[in-house]
């Protein structure tokens, strides 16, 4: 009869284990799926990076007194240089804002200089640019695709108890907002 | 006749009910059609044409030579027209078609997609991961931008498709350093007389050609433009978004 009840504590105990395993994997490979879309996503700001003081020098060539302009870019692109590689999405989320609002300053400068839009290599890196900001929205939305199906099992139990036994922790969603994507005022 | 109202009754309620489960199951259909805006791609080889503006010709001599393409370099260089993007951006529309279809090698995720919305007047070319390197964003813009826009602007939606895809498949083959047979097109187009020549051939060969040569010559052939779709993409998918997109 003791024996009887050894054994079922033992079955229940392995059954337990096993379903600790495998939810331990499937955690595993979801959180190495997120940090590699992370990769993604910042791989493509670096490229864009990159582009950016080519582009700007295009435009220099054309638009002499936007001096302002061109400074806050360069500002706004070391700043996310700085925080690319830390980790820390929140701060690189930040940082990617400021310079898309610069960015987006920029390209109404750009629409008051029609021979600066007509010029051949100046399309050329505006089509790179516009290629690698397609990119950039492609991995930030594949990123929080994964972040969400990662959090969301997180959030139920008993993945909860696994999560939090094996240091699985929720992962940080990198969003622009609303207002970044829209074209700054244009103030007099 | 008291029975009989009773069963009118009954029957009544079997009715409303059976309204009741189709109109449910309606409401299911049409949510689930509007979650998936992409319109339903039929592919017939290389090409769906969905808006209608490649003649037949055309996507035989376009088949056959995207085939040439994949066997020569693994790469699916797919061309696909839209009556409608449903609002959705052409980005997003190219970027969904490359990645459900799989198109491009397993391996080499070398696929691309020329996406013509006439009624939207847009179009993009959107290059997988594989062929970022052979056309890049600012060559798929000059691509549009001579051998696509200026026929759009006219109206002459199929001579720019052509053209485009002609361009994006020689650029390709020029980055593996492959030859394919056929013109080069030129910015002002070659495509129409491209098509025809092609098919003068292909006519002249069944009409005069040895039956034995024939089916020789054809095998290879008939996958790609045979109708059906019988070719199968690489299986790649691996899009990330970039290539380039235009107006008119």
């Amino acid at each position: 009869m003791k024996g009887a009840v050894l054994l079922g504590v033992l079955a229940v105990i392995l059954a337990i284990g096993a379903m600790f395993a495998s939810t331990y994997n499937k955690l595993q490979v979801m959180d190495e799926n997120v940090s590699a879309n992370w990769a993604q996503v910042e791989n493509q700001l670096k490229r864009r990076n990159d582009l950016i003081p080519n582009f700007v020098n295009t435009v220099k060539g054309y638009a002499t007194h936007e001096k302002e302009v061109f400074t806050n870019i360069a500002e706004a692109r070391s700043k996310l240089a700085g925080n690319i590689n830390s980790k820390d999405v929140k701060a690189v989320q930040q940082s990617t804002s400021e310079l898309n609002s610069a960015l987006s300053r920029l390209l109404l400068v750009v629409e008051r200089y029609p021979e600066l839009k007509a010029d051949r290599s100046f399309i050329s890196l505006q089509d790179e640019l516009a290629g690698t900001e397609n990119r950039i929205a492609v991995a930030r939305r594949d990123y929080n695709e994964s972040v969400k199906s990662i959090n969301s099992l997180i959030r139920t139990f008993p993945t909860s108890i696994v999560a939090a036994v094996s240091g699985v922790k929720q992962r940080d969603y990198f969003e622009i907002t609303e207002t970044e994507k829209q074209a700054p005022k244009v103030e007099f | 006749m008291l029975k009989n109202s009773r069963a009118l009754k009954v029957l009544k309620g079997a009715v409303f009910m059976i309204k009741k489960i189709v109109l449910i199951f309606l409401f299911f259909m049409v949510s689930v059609c509007a979650g998936n805006s992409l319109e339903t791609l039929n592919f017939d080889g290389f090409i769906a044409d969905n808006a209608n503006i490649v003649s037949e010709n055309n996507k035989m001599a376009l088949n056959q030579l995207l085939l040439e393409l994949q066997e020569k370099t693994k790469a699916d260089v797919v061309l696909v027209t839209l009556r409608s993007l449903d609002d959705a951006p052409i980005e997003d529309v190219a970027l969904e078609i490359g990645r459900k279809y799989k198109i491009g090698d397993k391996k080499l995720n070398n696929g691309a997609v020329v996406l013509v919305a006439p009624n939207d007047r847009k179009a993009r070319i959107e290059a997988g991961f594989g062929l970022e390197g052979m056309l890049p964003d600012s060559k798929a813009g000059r691509i549009l931008d001579n051998y696509m826009i200026p026929y759009f602007r006219e109206g002459n939606y199929e001579k720019g498709t052509v053209a485009g895809v002609l361009a994006v498949a020689y650029e390709v083959a020029k980055g593996y350093n492959v030859e394919l047979s056929g013109e080069k097109p030129i910015s002002q187009g070659q495509g129409d007389d491209f098509g025809t020549i092609l098919l003068i051939i292909i006519i002249f060969l069944i009409l005069f050609g040895p039956r034995g040569g024939f089916g020789g010559g054809f095998g290879g052939f008939g996958g790609g433009s045979g109708g059906g779709g019988r070719i199968s993409f690489g299986g790649g998918g691996g899009f990330g978004g970039g290539g380039a997109s235009r107006g008119w």
